[in-house]
């Protein structure tokens, strides 16, 4: 809750689990009507739909020339606040998560801060929640992921396939960075396939790996024009003839 | 504000009907209802709703929303874990999202088989976020511009005023009556734009074709990877045109005399009928100029960028073109 905030009828680890879903409806809709006419708590539910929303935009990457160094830097970010999001969020709340953030980013404004996340590449241990798997509504709402999932993979190839035919102009180095760049997407798309598959019936796990689609998409994408227009898609400016 | 407990009551007063439709042979429960938010002093309305689709509406009735919802499920146990919820915040957010009760707990989901479509009416000077998995998504009559995102619907927008932004993954785009900036991004699907007057208009997508009319900003960017670029109507003075394709043709159909400088380059050599003078090669491209037979001297030139990797690059000539309606 925002700090000065002087209404404790809801904590706000009961505030957070109803922005996240997490109560029973019944406690959902009580939060919901004194809320409408509590201005400490509308505040304090705003703040945390605001966290959401600024953790989501992260993610979103910039167009070229500096595309690449967006996506990477949006890769650093969303492995870390993947790990806040699935390991914090649920079990604990957004306000926790709140906190968490602002101790993560003064840790990572710090040079050494900086450091540590830098050798700690590897996910954090991820708190499965309990579903219920054979729920068969849970099947259907996998399914329709899947189903996304799977024209994202589509839509990637076609552009693999065209990216074929602009690789044979590249320089070996070129073709060594692009490889390189490729890879880290992989990567990401890969943790992000494993964490959506260890918490089904958790949107979020799917948010991001959708997010992690498209952003190899766009990177695809402009690697297929650039390549195409100059046979030098990595510097920038050089699909100017 | 008014407290939901007041526009649950009024919901509950307009209707609440359950029905039984017949679908294939197997039976869809329906339950349709409409739910009343007072929304004096609403400034944004933020619509959430993975189940279904969404049609968000500009509708002069001040301080008021209006949520018609649809629920669809073949049990009634299914139809009674979907749930419509609205917040409204001082903040002046309000916020509808659909939830399906999972476990205990009510989450955002994309179904198959059941769902939730909404209709929301809001007033028209609402900014308008709205999200959906495998529903449509519309907006109309709007005047603070709006937000679409869609992973698997067709998205559609006319008769709005303010910016307009689109983030979709397949399902096609029709985009016609903005008076505003417009942004829009998908991967696979048509996009069709008409009638846009913004500043600005950035179109981008990666399979698909870009058929443009009537636009009438001063920036213009269409890119598609594989699908084909048409732009026809007239040619703005002292407008930017980058329209870039990858693997398909490029067209364009300028509907008036309006000078350009032209920028193009294709795999094929250019095909145009007009006569273009002081044509020179800039490494891939060719720059050409474009007076016209009936341009207004004082009119500023506009820049046309046309680019096809693998196709052509095509300017036709309409049969008749007509002066500019402003120099008329």
């Amino acid at each position: 809750m925002k700090p000065g905030a002087t209404c404790k009828t809801y904590t706000t680890e009961r505030l957070s689990a109803f922005v996240d879903g997490d109560l029973p409806p019944a406690e959902a809709g009580a939060v919901r009507a004194h809320a409408s006419g509590c201005a400490d708590c509308t505040a304090a539910l705003a703040d945390l739909r605001a966290l959401v929303t600024n953790v989501r935009a992260l993610d979103v990457p910039e167009p070229p020339p500096t595309l690449w160094p967006a996506i990477e830097g949006a890769l650093h970010r969303r492995e870390r606040f993947a790990w806040l999001k699935i390991s914090l969020w649920r079990p604990v709340g957004i306000g926790a998560l709140a906190g968490a953030v602002a101790v993560v980013l003064v840790t990572v404004a710090l040079p050494a801060g900086r450091a540590r996340w830098n050798r700690e590449p590897a996910a954090p241990p991820v708190q499965i929640a309990a579903t219920p798997v054979s729920d068969p509504l849970l099947h259907e709402a996998e399914a329709e992921f899947a189903q996304a999932a799977a024209a994202y993979e589509r839509s990637i190839e076609k552009l693999r396939g065209l990216l074929v035919r602009e690789e044979a102009r590249w320089s070996p180095q070129e073709r060594t960075r692009m490889a390189e760049r490729l890879g880290r997407l992989d990567d990401v798309i890969a943790r992000s396939r494993e964490l959506a598959r260890r918490t089904p019936g958790d949107s979020a796990g799917n948010e991001q790996l959708f997010a992690a689609y498209q952003q190899k998409i766009a990177f695809l994408a402009a690697a297929v024009h650039r390549g195409g227009e100059s046979g030098e898609w990595d510097k920038p400016g050089g699909h100017r003839p | 504000m008014t407290t939901p407990a007041v526009a649950i009551a009024l919901a509950s007063l307009l209707a609440a009907a359950r029905v039984h439709a017949a679908d294939g042979g197997s039976e869809t429960l329906i339950d349709r209802r409409e739910i009343i938010v007072p929304a004096k002093g609403a400034e944004v309305v933020r619509i959430d709703n993975l189940l279904g689709r969404v049609t968000v509406r500009g509708v002069a009735r001040p301080g008021e929303i209006h949520i018609f919802a649809e629920k669809r499920a073949s049990t009634p146990e299914a139809l009674g874990r979907l749930r419509v919820h609205y917040t409204a915040f001082e903040n002046g957010e309000v916020v509808v999202d659909t939830r399906v009760e999972l476990g205990g707990r009510e989450r955002s989901l994309p179904l198959a088989g059941s769902g939730v479509d909404l209709v929301v009416d809001v007033p028209p000077g609402l900014a308008v976020e709205a999200k959906t998995f495998g529903g449509d998504v519309s907006a109309s009559g709007l005047r603070a511009g709006a937000r679409l995102e869609t992973t698997g619907g067709r998205i559609g927008v006319s008769d709005v005023r303010g910016g307009v932004i689109t983030r979709q993954l397949r399902g096609g785009q029709r985009v016609a009556a903005v008076e505003g900036d417009v942004d829009l991004d998908g991967v696979e699907g048509d996009m069709d734009l008409r009638n846009l007057g913004g500043g600005r208009v950035d179109a981008r997508v990666v399979d698909g074709t870009i058929r443009a009319e009537d636009l009438r900003s001063g920036m213009v960017r269409l890119v598609t990877t594989t699908g084909q670029i048409l732009l026809v109507g007239m040619i703005r003075p002292g407008a930017h045109y980058d329209l870039r394709s990858y693997a398909g043709d490029v067209r364009v159909i300028p509907t008036a005399e309006t000078a350009f400088v032209l920028r193009a380059r294709s795999a094929k050599p250019l095909q145009t009928e007009m006569p273009l003078r002081a044509s020179r090669r800039e490494g891939d491209w060719l720059r050409a100029e474009y007076v016209g037979r009936r341009a207004q001297p004082r009119t500023r030139t506009a820049l046309l960028e046309l680019s096809s990797v693998l196709g052509q690059v095509n300017i036709e000539i309409q049969p008749r073109m007509a002066p500019p309606a402003e120099l008329r």
